[in-house]
């Protein structure tokens, strides 16, 4: 029976899980909608359309000496027109659980697995933000939060790839999901200090999991 | 539509499964020693696991979170696609998505780019079997790559791995191993 995994992003400032407030949560549309990390600016905040290419550059995070931490999240969520961009208050390395959520529709026939690439050959992790092929270095932290809140100022697993340690497990290591679960995770950027280069990227988040 | 997989069972009796990767039925199997699984192919072939302690068959799929849209036709770039809302008219708003390509600038209709990807994508079949605590493994591409991925649809890939280890060095779910003969 196939299994479908539905991607769910907390809009609100509200700590809480979907299936007590699902009104905080707004699906993805995966073929359209987008994640973008920036600096902020008065073009990419909250309830904003659509940023040009311009204005996210204006609002680029700007490599600094020590490792700043991207500071905004938003989803570009196509169907909220003319207010495309929802920040998400709560994907960042505060102490928050359910930021966004991985909606799985039954049971898994292995563990499933968050995972980051260069693209959508899933082939490659040699982007600037991915560690440039040192997964260990990838700037996209995550930890999986379905159990509890991670702490203040969380580090998470640097992702990048397809191989161990540097993906999340999404059942914390306890094998596959016996039946429909939603999943939490949480996400955020750390660029390195004095990192050499600037650089404008496009890699693709992708949840791994199997069906019988 | 064919059934995708045959068991014949121990006493010969044998079952069917489903007509699609999508309704296997796997999960229907009786719970009675196997002793042969045949999984069809689509032209006409397949893969034949006898003499196995217990089997397994299932799909890997992935869903994108975020990702580009698709390759640019006219460079073939990967992951430089973007989709934007151009313009709104009057009072009325209008959606007018267009498509760029931030690698050579060519700019035109979402249609009209190649591979569009689906947010949710079957990747792979995994046909097992397990015997003295190693896994036979079958791999079958379910889907075609135009870059890097060495692999093609239809492409098959046999691996054995001990138990434990069977799927990207983790394990499966022991749950819906099918028992074979022992």
């Amino acid at each position: 029976m196939v299994v479908n995994c539905v991607v769910h992003v907390n809009k609100s400032a509200v700590d809480n899980p979907k299936s007590t407030h699902p009104a905080n949560y707004v699906q993805m549309d995966l073929a359209n909608d987008k994640l973008i990390f920036s600096a902020g600016s008065a073009a990419v905040a909250d309830g904003q359309p659509t940023p040009s290419s311009a204005e996210l550059n204006e609002a680029a995070t700007i490599i600094q000496a020590v490792p700043v931490e991207i500071a905004h999240t938003f989803l570009l969520d196509v169907s909220n027109i003319g207010a495309e961009l929802r920040e998400m208050l709560m994907a960042n390395s505060g102490a928050n659980r359910y930021v966004i959520c991985l909606a799985f529709s039954g049971a898994t026939a292995s563990e499933p697995t968050l995972e980051a690439w260069d693209d959508d050959t899933h082939v490659t992790a040699n982007l600037n933000c991915l560690g440039l092929g040192t997964p260990a270095d990838s700037m996209l932290k995550a930890v999986l939060t379905t159990g509890g809140a991670p702490g203040p100022g969380w580090a998470g697993t640097p992702i990048a790839g397809g191989a161990a340690p540097n993906l999340i497990l999404l059942n914390g290591g306890g094998g596959a999901l016996g039946g429909a679960t939603d999943v939490y995770v949480n996400i955020h950027w750390d660029v390195p200090g004095a990192f050499l280069s600037p650089f404008i990227e496009s890699p693709v988040l992708s949840v791994r999991f199997s069906y019988v | 539509m064919p059934n995708i997989f045959r068991i014949v069972f121990q006493d010969s009796s044998v079952f069917l499964g489903g007509n699609s990767i999508h309704n296997s039925r796997w999960l229907e199997i009786p719970d009675r020693p196997i002793s042969r699984l045949e999984y069809f192919l689509s032209d006409g072939e397949g893969i034949i696991l006898e003499g196995f302690e217990s089997y397994l068959c299932f799909v890997e799929a992935e869903t994108t979170i975020a990702r580009p849209v698709g390759n640019c036709p006219k460079c073939n770039s990967k992951g430089k696609i973007s989709k934007r809302i151009t313009k709104y008219t009057n009072n009325e708003i209008k959606q007018d998505f267009i498509a760029r390509c931030t690698k050579c600038d060519w700019v035109g209709n979402i249609q009209d780019l190649k591979y569009l990807i689906v947010p949710q994508s079957d990747k792979y079949i995994y046909i097992m079997g397990l015997k003295n605590g190693m896994v036979t493994s079958y791999r079958l591409s379910l889907l075609g790559k135009d870059g890097e991925d060495k692999y093609k649809i239809g492409d098959i890939t046999k691996r054995v791995l001990p138990l434990g280890q069977e799927f990207r060095g983790r394990e499966t779910n022991r749950a819906l191993w099918k028992m074979g003969v022992k």
